[in-house]
């Protein structure tokens, strides 16, 4: 159904979502609303259905429950989805309805329009879902209103509103959405007024910004912040945000907008929280929501901002990647080196037990500092990565949700580096007949090693230093020394190539090429730290490992058990199971479960790597693998960069992976499909 | 994921509350498959089924006692896919001896009350397969083997 706004009494929240059913109110009582016409959530199923989306996408929510999802895992799922609604245009017969609406009486096709979400539950009482969906200005002719009402729908799933369903315990399947298609205002100046302050009854507070108001309701942007005495009618106080460029806002506009609130708040019988916009001195009301909700709960009526700070460290800007990659790269890097070079030139054998017990809880407090800092840094930074995937998936719209990733392989990764260092040391060995102890070995290939160690020698795995013992190393690379030199990555330049230019044409033909450019290249380096961060962090980790250990063997008295593992018979075993396929190919082999450090050591060649999570400080042992099985989910894991660094299939998400398998088993990884088969052999059991 | 104990629940759930599966011999001709109703008996680790002498399924027993039983949830939906659960139970298939006959057609009879003068015809038989395993089949690709001990 398709409804003209104000063209009815009541436009009921179930039909056409909390946005439209407001303003339909609004413009009944002669607010000055923009015209236009509301979708109502029928629409959209009927959408749902004509495409054939509906069961494909009560396929994709099935394969796993969303309570079972990392966030990791949703944002895969929300670009999946999403991508399909992008690439499934509107059927042609609820096509022609749409555009004989929107050319029709409201004659929106001739100007530019505003395509915003009006979710069923949004502005709902007790429910805030302000902001959480996507609205598009500026919006010029039938066909781009058509695709953005698509983009409208398809944010019904994005990863944010995945999550808040999945908090709030609503029924994401039947989820709907209502869209209402408006004439765009391009305001002089917008904002939001809120029509009494929780902290202060007798004071109305409005927030405004020059121009649209889409930057101040997303945060990036700061306001000015005015304060008006209600009973009064007076300016209490204006904070500028820009002292220079105050908003032009005339104090008669200002009261007129205070006048507004008051109205509406008696109308609705609530305080309200009123966005809109003010052109050639008319002032246009955007949308009227209650505030009351959020006091009652108590939430500050700041509330709104948390919210704005909470979206923003879930999606990163372009500005404030380019902020984190500039303390990444200007401090983190340089102090985190420096660092540990100061904590391995200390000399811990001359401590005594006092010294060397302070010297433990000094380096405990700078790993908790600097795994802080890698929360504040790298955590948000890796949302480059995601930001390219999303502007990637809605201007190329490719075949495959995640086809971007191949623009971000093949970097100069820390993990590979080091492999090839490892390679080289091999190759030596395996020149000079091999085997024999550390003490025996060349002195050219001592070099090496003691070069190698030099660089990880902090490497850490599961609470352990992995290269503690060098000679387990050596064993290691004498062991598989023929493999492992002849392990190499695996690489199709062409192809990403194509893709690059393919993304940056499309940009250029929207005129954003530089805008591509740059996030692209921001997207690499975001891409390339996901696996680099935790291979420089662990150098501080491992430097506190080391005094532990150095403590240990000193002066403590506790004998080390060593957990005896007793084989258990099972009478249920798995045989098939699936999970994410984040990185293609079929490999076969027996399984080697990684559960510390000295399992590291026993990977033979050709053997399926299996493992909670993969951490890149352990994957000097990916050269040798047939493949990765990992329990953590998704498709930005460290599993599936690595695994597609040297070309081997990678299944992420297998749920109790380490415990549904076990070392021997042949397993066989389908790196297209996710699945993976275990054949149990008697003697692993 | 579905835990441990669930798959087990949802087989039980299958073999107690489906009505018909498929059950697969092996004879002269090859292989043959055809649908039958059926009841359990001892904890899951048998199951019964009741069938005329002269039919081929029951040939194919007397020369290969090896057989495949398959049964499911579906219901003929796209989203089965991810819904339907679906079980092949795989053991040997035996005439039940005249001295057991009554107790175990007294449980079939119990889940087939409208078939009870189809059990008890003197052409037909009383077959149990004495399941070895079970292998279920959930969320499209996930197969879990329960050994019957």
């Amino acid at each position: 159904m398709i409804v003209p706004l104000g063209g009815r009494n009541t436009m009921s929240r179930a039909e056409f979502g909390g946005k439209a059913a407001v303003l339909n109110e609004l413009a009944g009582l002669g607010c000055n609303v923009p015209e236009g016409i509301a979708l109502s959530t029928d629409v959209y199923l009927q959408y749902l259905r004509q495409s054939g989306i509906k069961p494909w996408l009560s396929i994709q929510l099935e394969q796993k429950s969303l309570d079972d999802m990392r966030w990791e895992e949703l944002w895969d799922l929300a670009q999946t989805i999403r991508l399909r609604f992008l690439k499934t245009p509107i059927p042609e017969s609820l096509q022609i309805d749409l555009l004989s609406e929107i050319s029709g009486s409201s004659n929106l096709a001739d100007f530019p329009a505003a395509v915003r979400s009006s979710s069923v539950l949004e502005d709902a009482p007790g429910l805030s879902f302000a902001g959480l969906h996507d609205s598009f200005t500026d919006v010029k002719g039938t066909f781009s209103i058509l695709s953005a009402v698509r983009e409208v729908w398809s944010s019904l799933w994005s990863d944010r509103a995945l999550m808040y369903h999945r908090e709030l315990g609503l029924d994401t399947e039947s989820a709907a959405m209502g869209v209402l298609v408006q004439r765009f205002i391009a305001g002089d100046a917008s904002g939001v007024i809120f029509s009494r302050s929780p902290d202060n009854e007798s004071l109305a507070i409005l927030e405004t910004v020059t121009g649209y108001n889409e930057d101040l309701v997303s945060g990036s942007r700061e306001p000015d912040r005015i304060y008006v005495d209600r009973k009064k009618r007076r300016i209490d106080k204006w904070s500028k945000a820009d002292v220079k460029h105050p908003v032009g806002l005339s104090e008669k506009t200002v009261l007129e907008l205070v006048r507004i609130a008051d109205s509406l708040e008696k109308h609705f019988g609530h305080p309200q929280d009123i966005e809109w916009t003010i052109s050639d001195e008319e002032i246009y009301i955007l949308q009227s929501r209650p505030i009351t909700t959020i006091r009652e709960a108590n939430i500050p009526l700041w509330k709104l901002e948390d919210k704005r700070k909470w979206h923003a460290s879930q999606h990163q800007t372009m500005a404030q990647l380019h902020v984190l990659r500039e303390r990444i790269t200007e401090s983190f890097l340089p102090s985190v080196k420096e660092v540990s070079r100061h904590l391995s030139a200390i000399n811990l054998e001359g401590m005594d037990e006092i010294e060397l017990e302070q010297e433990i809880q000094r380096r405990k407090d700078l790993v908790d500092e600097w795994e802080h800092n890698y929360w504040e840094l790298f955590i948000p930074f890796a949302h480059g990565v995601r930001l390219f995937g999303e502007i990637y998936n809605r201007i190329v719209q490719p075949e495959s949700p995640f086809e971007f990733i191949e623009l971000l392989v093949h970097q100069d990764f820390r993990s590979i580096r080091r492999n090839t260092q490892l390679r080289n040391i091999a190759r030596l060995i395996s020149d000079s007949d091999g085997g024999g102890s550390l003490e025996e070995m060349p002195p050219h290939i001592r070099r090496e090693i003691d070069l190698f160690l030099d660089e990880y020698g902090q490497s850490a795995f599961s609470g352990s230093l992995i290269f503690q013992d060098p000679q387990k190393l050596l064993d290691f690379l004498s062991a598989s020394s023929n493999s492992y030199s002849r392990a190499d990555m695996s690489f199709d330049q062409n192809d990403s190539t194509r893709l690059e230019e393919l993304f940056l044409s499309s940009m250029q033909a929207l005129g954003r090429r530089e805008e591509g450019e740059e996030l692209l290249d921001l997207a690499r380096l975001s891409y390339r730290m996901r696996d680099d961060d935790n291979i420089y962090v662990a150098r501080i980790r491992g430097e506190y490992f080391r005094a532990e250990d150095m403590y240990r063997r000193r002066f403590s008295t506790e004998e080390m058990e060593a957990a005896e593992i007793k084989p258990e018979h099972r009478s249920m075993h798995r045989r098939q199971v699936t999970g994410t396929s984040a990185s293609e190919g079929v490999a076969a082999g027996p399984a080697r479960v990684i559960l510390n450090a000295d399992d590291l050591f026993q990977v033979k060649e050709g053997e399926v790597l299996v493992c909670d999570s993969i951490d890149p400080n352990m994957t000097f042992v990916i050269p040798l693998s047939a493949a990765i099985v990992e329990r953590r989910g998704g498709m930005l894991v460290h599993g599936a960069i690595i695994a597609r660094e040297y070309g081997i299939p990678c299944i992420t998400g297998i749920p109790d992976a380490v415990n549904i398998i076990s070392t021997g088993d042949m397993v066989t990884v389908d790196g297209y499909l996710g699945i993976v088969t275990i054949e149990q052999t008697p003697t692993a059991h | 994921m579905i835990e441990d104990r669930s798959i087990r629940e949802a087989a039980e759930h299958l073999l107690t509350d489906q009505l018909f599966g498929v059950l697969s011999t092996y004879g002269r001709d090859g292989p043959h498959s055809v649908i039958v109703s059926f009841a359990v008996s001892d904890h899951f680790r048998e199951l019964i089924i009741v069938t005329p002498r002269s039919t081929r399924k029951f040939a194919n027993i007397l020369k290969e006692d090896s057989v495949s039983f398959f049964l499911d949830n579906r219901s003929n939906r796209i989203t089965d896919l991810q819904r339907l659960t679906a079980l092949e139970a795989r053991g040997r298939a035996v005439e039940i001896p005249q001295e057991d006959i009554c107790s175990y057609r007294d449980i079939y009879s119990a889940k087939y009350p409208e078939l009870k003068e189809f059990a008890e015809s003197p052409s037909n038989v009383l077959v149990k397969i004495k399941v070895k395993s079970y292998e279920v089949i959930h969320h499209f690709q996930n197969v879990t083997i329960l050994d019957v001990t």
